[in-house]
């Protein structure tokens, strides 16, 4: 008994440090065996597009990707934190730009890829400003992954069916509007599922409005009880009483964009959302559906402003293949992989060199640099993330009608007060 | 050492593995959680200790109020709505001639996860989902609504979800403890003039008292700390009013990556749910026991 005891207590052990030590070995010659980057991303869907972008980083630099999708964004950024921490994991991975970067830029998750930036802008590969939204301090931490505008997608056989014309004036926007609601058809969405959508009314009627007031509220230099914003709030109630939106647990996405813009409703959001309608819906760009800037609400403005998307993509700093992540960036960026991208997506690229095909994106790209539309930073990424998180809540409250504009602007005062002061006592001004 | 002692280690050696996985797995992420509740963390800079002061940011938050009525509500409901009709139903099907099928039926629900469970009766009450469909097509277009949307109504209807989902564990632990019922017991009582009401509450119920405890143990433990189901449906919102304990503890660790202060929720949940567990299992079965 007792030697049956040793040899099962010597066996077990025994057998504990084979199998580790051959799990180590497995990893360790599998590392130094490949030149395949393992890349997180939370895109749903989006495994086309990247395994596209593998296939041309294997021409240009023998590298491949290994995609892996988070489907919870939530479980996908706690991942990356722990990743960030010890290294294992991904050597690429899809974040967010702006404010949303500081965190991971300061605590160690992005590696400087400052000098990949360098290179890339004196190829006149992407412009130095769009450099700005990737950077904390002096250090640039990711390139962007696609360009998105937030223009507005229409029906263009409704339109033409019911006579309507593209709006060029907030009162023409407003006819269209009208015109839709009367045909029995919400003629816009708007939504709280997920709470993040009710930031894209909020931009945008603020922009509309006053590029000026929306970059000085984003960067808290007004309060959100100023008496211009609280105008723009008013206008927006305005809106909501007059039934043009759709209700608050509305889905735009994939089939569900589909669904709404056959109908005749009008979608506000990411040209990202653009292969819903082609790829999805099977609708033809430019002949069924297309997009175009809202127009000013204040007639005073020379230029229209629209909002403009960067995701980011970043190299994991502790990541095992740095050296070659940095690499694949750097070719990210250069005009065969932009072009593969452009392709795939049917969507905006920051390489100025990709001639732009989808039909949708090349109209909008031509209105925006033919009209010197000004391209505005998104509200997501224009703050620290409780202010953003805990405002979209507020927004989300006023939408559903569960909060006067007056009790809306005090707390979402009260709350940025609150967080910057968070902010700056942690990172400065 | 004589041979018996030897015996004896090397008997102990062999639970140090399971000794190791326990403290591994179950313990030192409470004591982690602990630990982190009394910090600042967010993740990525190291933590620093910060006392109570995520304990007294939580119980002066202005969410804490609705978060807890929403927990209560939940208890309640989720208390009485599956064990009631858990009852009724076990109490009818038992005895009937393919018993065996219908708990199967009712079981299914339970078989589906939390997930599965919430984007099912996700689509039966969004504002475009089956509920408003139906409604519309038997002509009860005013009673069309936005059951998601606005409080409580959108607890409520999560309520409804999840008394879907539980009630056919109830029906099988019922079933099993009717089923145990010495028949002698029955056939006296129904000799002794016992109408069905009767036989129930004087003969079959205070001998389900086991069944019953646990029944409402574990009832009591899945609804306060509810997350799933809440969190597919509605993320606790619209605005928050959805909310529970679970749900917020999530959104601030998770979402926010405020670590220290979801800790700290984390921990004020793990507190109320083990005393008020302990609390009425104990309460439960001494009651019981004097009968």
């Amino acid at each position: 008994m007792k030697l049956a005891n040793k040899k099962m207590a010597v066996l077990t052990a025994a057998s504990l440090v084979i199998s580790s030590a051959v799990a180590t070995g497995a990893i360790s010659s599998a590392n130094a065996a490949t030149k395949v980057l393992n890349f997180y991303h939370d895109k749903n869907g989006w495994d086309v597009r990247f395994n596209a972008v593998s296939v041309g980083l294997k021409d240009g630099i023998g590298v491949t990707l290994k995609p892996s999708t988070y489907a919870d964004t939530t479980l996908y950024q706690n991942t990356l934190n722990q990743a960030t921490k010890t290294g294992k994991g991904p050597d690429l991975l899809t974040w967010w730009s702006g404010y949303r970067m500081v965190d991971g830029a300061k605590g160690g998750m992005f590696a400087d890829i400052s000098d990949v930036w360098r290179d890339a802008i004196a190829k006149g590969d992407v412009s130095k400003d769009l450099q700005k939204q990737f950077m904390v301090g002096n250090k640039t931490y990711a390139i962007p992954n696609g360009v998105s505008y937030w223009p507005m997608f229409y029906n263009k056989k409704k339109f033409a069916e019911w006579g309507l014309k593209v709006p060029t004036t907030w009162a023409e926007f407003e006819a269209v509007c009208a015109a839709i609601k009367a045909k029995g058809v919400t003629p816009l969405t708007a939504s709280v599922d997920g709470a993040w959508p009710s930031f894209i009314w909020f931009e945008q009627l603020l922009i509309s409005q006053d590029p000026k007031l929306y970059l000085d509220l984003t960067s808290n230099k007004i309060k959100y009880t100023d008496p211009k914003v609280v105008e723009v709030f008013n206008i927006w109630k305005g809106m909501i009483d007059k039934g043009w939106f759709t209700p608050g647990d509305t889905s735009f996405f994939g089939e569900e964009a589909v669904k709404l813009i056959n109908k005749g409703t009008m979608i506000p959001v990411g040209t990202w959302n653009n292969s819903a309608f082609s790829d999805t819906g099977g609708l033809v760009g430019g002949k069924d559906y297309d997009a175009f800037v809202i127009p000013n609400i204040n007639p005073a403005l020379k230029t229209q402003s629209i909002i403009v998307e960067a995701g980011a993509i970043g190299a994991l700093a502790k990541g095992k293949n740095l050296a070659t992540s940095k690499k694949a960036l750097r070719e990210w960026l250069k005009f065969p992989v932009q072009a593969i991208w452009a392709d795939a997506s049917g969507d905006g690229v920051p390489n100025p060199k990709v001639p732009v095909a989808d039909p949708v994106i090349k109209g909008l790209s031509k209105y925006v640099a033919t009209n010197k539309v000004n391209q505005i930073q998104r509200y997501w990424e224009s703050g620290p993330v409780p202010l953003i998180e805990g405002g979209v809540v507020i927004l989300g409250a006023f939408m559903l009608g569960n909060k006067t504009v007056a009790q809306t602007t005090t707390e979402l005062a009260a709350l940025a007060d609150k967080e910057w002061a968070a902010w700056t006592k942690k990172y400065g001004k | 050492m004589s041979q018996k002692q030897r015996v004896g280690v090397t008997t102990y050696l062999f639970f140090i593995p399971a000794i190791l996985c326990v403290l591994a797995i179950l313990l030192y992420p409470v004591g982690k959680t602990i630990y982190l509740s009394f910090t600042d963390s967010e993740g990525l800079l190291p933590p620093v200790f910060i006392g109570f002061d995520n304990y007294q940011n939580f119980i002066n938050d202005p969410v804490l109020r609705a978060t807890l009525t929403n927990v209560l509500i939940w208890t309640i409901a989720t208390l009485v709505l599956p064990v009631f009709i858990g009852l009724l139903i076990a109490n009818v099907v038992s005895g009937v001639k393919g018993s065996a099928v219908y708990r199967m039926i009712f079981l299914l629900p339970y078989v589906l996860s939390g997930v599965a469970v919430g984007a099912l009766w996700f689509n039966i009450f969004e504002t475009e989902g089956l509920l408003n469909s139906f409604l519309v097509s038997v002509g009860l277009e005013s009673w069309v609504n936005s059951w998601l949307l606005y409080y409580p109504q959108n607890t409520l209807s999560m309520i409804i979800a999840a008394t879907w989902a539980s009630t056919g564990l109830v029906v099988v632990l019922f079933t099993v403890g009717i089923q145990n019922v010495p028949l002698q017991t029955v056939e006296a009582a129904t000799l002794d003039g016992a109408n069905s009401w009767v036989l129930f509450w004087k003969i079959i119920w205070p001998q389900l008292k086991y069944i019953r405890a646990v029944v409402i143990g574990t009832a009591l433990a899945n609804s306060l700390r509810t997350f799933d189901i809440v969190w597919v449906m509605t993320g606790g919102g619209p605005s928050r009013t959805s909310e529970t304990l679970a749900v917020t503890m999530y959104r601030e660790a998770f979402l926010l990556n405020r670590y220290g202060y979801g800790s700290a929720i984390a921990v004020f949940l793990m507190i109320l749910v083990t005393t008020i567990s302990i609390l009425a299992l104990r309460g439960g079965l001494k009651k019981e026991a004097t009968l």
